[in-house]
């Protein structure tokens, strides 16, 4: 700060704090915490509120999660969260110098900031360990690499950055908050006193009301259509990436493995829009179309089949099957349909 | 009643009451948050972790083993893996007092003080949080050798917001104490 710099008075009112008083109050916040989450995880109530927390997050991840759940493998679950809303009880209980009415409020408003957060984090936790699940499991890529470190670049906001500083966070705002600083403005609005006397009641800062209300609301209006149309590009770029339409093909095979032909139909068709190239991919999709009795689909098939793969001998070795698909005793039939190649690892 | 720095003006209605700017304390809040995620972020960086944060946490692990081995506790470090009489525990990332450390010095450099006096205070935090973790690594040895199964309830609960109580108390003591007048002018008593 320049030395001509005006002085700013919310720091000098640190300067005169009530340090032993506060840092006392905060020692007491830490041990009323302990006993709370004694009695939080001792009763039951945390695994309670995992449950709470899991049952819509985990309902809105598969909803939108673009891949039906891996077979064979358990659906995620959180494990632990941080306990930021025992510990905001405590800090509640010892802010004594603010007054009820004020302090009720503070509680509700930052339970529920408080929720919202582990809202928010249960879903990205939920979503980065089903992926993690698929991957180390059967080795499916649910999520593209990039898509996994942006993922848990966001978690990381939501919920490692809150988990260290949350407490830090409370305790400024209770000790700044019982020293007087977060006092009501005269007329009901939260700011701090001196700022409304020195105004004479009027308002410098941003101030609420219709203007912030509009701006919000544009501010909405063109942040929520971009990230949805941001949202609904990168699905059908992603469509494309060869690691997707593997990631298709594998949970493909897992359906066929398990004889649920209509799941495994739908993957791999996925797989061939996204342009796989896989051998065991078009043998299998024929395969089921011909099982079906679809014998146009299954020709329609390896066509498709023909036209996409690079391989010349693969395409003349569908070339031969399109041809052949209805003499039982050619070679080229047997090999395709009545054999299919076993699985990639 | 007190009288008023020089550059103050008594408002309207309240002569006793001194000039103050919300903007500044939003502003304090502002540059915290900023700080505390760009330093989360830059802690992330490859060539950070493995220039810094990794080397870092092995010698934390390192240190805190010989502490424990000092106080009794047969404890061998290698590398970020210690293996604590019975126990056996990975020093992670986060286990190392930077992101306490952090909390601190972003509070600090977000409060209006002068350059020297924040350098003071990054100091005192320096060796305030990286004590505290050096004593928390060493608990938890001794938790995970003696009660594994409170291991995670005095990791994750209890030290991590000990940690962060040790962080506001170096704050307030380093803003009461230390940070010096505002603006680097006058020394003010608030009311």
């Amino acid at each position: 700060m320049p030395p001509g710099a005006p002085p700013e008075p919310w720091a000098a009112r640190l300067r005169s704090f009530p340090l032993r008083r506060e840092i006392f109050r905060a020692i007491l916040a830490f041990l009323l915490y302990l006993g709370f989450y004694w009695a939080w995880s001792g009763t039951g109530l945390h695994t309670a509120y995992l449950d709470l927390l899991s049952r819509p997050a985990g309902a809105l991840v598969r909803r939108l999660g673009h891949f039906p759940p891996v077979p064979g493998l358990p659906g995620p679950r959180l494990e632990s969260m941080h306990t930021l809303g025992v510990f905001l009880l405590a800090v509640f209980l010892v802010s004594t110098r603010v007054p009820w009415p004020r302090r009720v409020r503070a509680l509700a408003v930052s339970l529920v900031a408080v929720l919202a957060l582990d809202f928010v984090s249960a879903i990205l936790g939920l979503q980065l360990q089903a992926a993690k699940n698929a991957f180390e499991g059967p080795g499916i890529l649910i999520l593209l690499p990039v898509e996994y470190n942006a993922l848990e670049c966001l978690w990381y906001v939501a919920y490692v950055i809150p988990l260290q500083a949350g407490p830090f966070v409370l305790l400024i705002l209770s000790a700044l908050a019982n020293v007087g600083f977060l006092e009501p403005k005269r007329g009901g609005r939260e700011t701090s006193p001196p700022f409304a006397e020195e105004t004479g009641g009027k308002r410098t800062g941003i101030r609420p009301g219709r203007k912030r209300i509009l701006a919000l609301t544009v501010t909405a209006a063109v942040a929520l259509p971009a990230v949805v149309v941001t949202a609904a590009l990168w699905m059908r770029a992603r469509e494309f990436r060869p690691l997707h339409a593997g990631a298709h093909a594998r949970l493909a095979d897992l359906y066929f493995e398990r004889n649920e032909l209509p799941s495994a139909r739908t993957q791999y068709l996925a797989a061939t829009a996204g342009g796989s190239e896989s051998e065991r991919v078009w043998r299998r999709l024929t395969l089921i179309a011909y099982r079906k009795g679809d014998r146009a689909e299954a020709l329609r098939i390896l066509t498709r089949a023909m036209e996409t793969v690079r391989d010349p001998a693969l395409a003349e070795q569908f070339r031969a099957l399109r041809d052949d698909i209805d003499m039982e005793d050619s070679p080229a039939r047997n090999q395709i349909i009545a054999i299919p190649p076993p699985p990639s690892p | 009643m007190e009288s008023l720095p020089a550059g103050e003006t008594a408002p309207r209605g309240n002569p006793g009451a001194k000039q103050q700017n919300p903007v500044r304390f939003g502003w304090f809040v502002v540059l915290f948050c900023v700080y505390l995620l760009a330093g989360n972020l830059f802690l992330l960086l490859p060539p950070v972790r493995t220039g810094f944060v990794d080397p870092w946490t092995s010698a934390n692990a390192s240190w805190a083993a010989g502490a424990a081995r000092f106080l009794g506790l047969p404890c061998e470090a290698s590398g970020i893996m210690v293996s604590a009489g019975q126990g056996q525990l990975a020093i992670k990332p986060g286990c190392n007092g930077v992101h306490a450390l952090l909390l601190c010095l972003s509070a600090i450099l977000a409060y209006p003080a002068s350059w020297p006096r924040r350098l003071l205070g990054v100091a005192l935090a320096a060796v305030g949080v990286f004590g505290l973790n050096l004593v928390r690594l060493v608990n938890l040895f001794f938790v995970a050798d003696r009660f594994p199964s409170r291991l995670e309830f005095f990791h994750v609960y209890v030290w991590q917001t000990l940690i962060a109580l040790l962080a506001f108390g170096i704050f307030l003591v380093w803003g009461c104490f230390l940070a010096g007048a505002p603006g680097g002018t006058s020394r003010t008593v608030g009311g």
